[in-house]
């Protein structure tokens, strides 16, 4: 099974979350996680119904929701060893 | 209480404050709007629980444990859009007021700087914009 990746959407809920928690990730480093992927992993449905994917890139980690049209919002970030 | 604004006509027009009971139901109109729309408020405590956490998500301390993790749980395979793969360098020519309002914007925005708020600016106004299949 594939889903369509076109664009990526930042906005001030997730973007205020990842610059104060993260602020040495930019955003195309965000993004490069997303899209260097092979395969995005389903983690479970948030509370509002929203399929949450996660996919690594080095030792960033990076867990988003993909909306209809292929619209990626990323919300959150770890950092593995 | 009443007050008086000029609409986008031009014209003077008089507003009063909404009651409670008129309060709660546009509360509950922009909840549905949001609902509807897939969106969540900027800032509301939907959106906050939403970035916050919403999921409960393991935390691990290496890039094994989070591989082992993950081949527990479905997958699926992207198909990308190749022009996302494709980053280009370009330039532009704007004036001192245009940077620095970037700037303004972005420090009291909490963004680490005004180019990456101009990227956010140009990604929002092209979704807003162009046909979706584009």
């Amino acid at each position: 099974m594939t889903i369509r990746v076109s664009r990526f959407e930042w906005d001030e809920g997730n973007l205020d979350h990842l610059e104060i928690a993260h602020p040495n990730v930019s955003l195309d480093d965000l993004e490069q996680i997303v899209l260097s992927a092979r395969r995005y992993f389903k983690v479970r449905e948030d509370s509002r119904g929203n399929m949450v994917y996660t996919a690594r890139r080095g030792n960033l980690v990076a867990y988003f929701n993909i909306r209809p049209g292929g619209v990626v919002r990323i919300f959150s970030v770890r950092e593995v060893k | 209480m009443k007050t008086i604004r000029r609409s986008r006509q031009g014209q003077w027009i008089e507003h009063r404050s909404p009651t409670e009971g008129e309060q709660e139901w546009l509360r509950m109109c922009s909840a549905l709007y949001h609902k509807l729309a897939d969106t969540a408020a900027p800032g509301s405590a939907e959106n906050a629980r939403f970035d916050a956490g919403d999921v409960d998500i393991p935390e691990f301390a290496t890039a094994e444990e989070y591989d082992a993790w993950c081949a527990t749980l479905p997958s699926v395979e992207p198909d990308i859009d190749p022009r996302l793969l494709e980053k280009l360098k370009t330039s532009i020519r704007l004036s001192r007021k245009v940077i620095d309002g970037f700037s303004y914007l972005a420090e009291q925005k909490g963004i680490r700087s005004g180019q990456t708020l101009m990227k956010i600016v140009l990604e929002n106004y092209l979704a807003k914009s162009l046909p979706p299949d584009f």
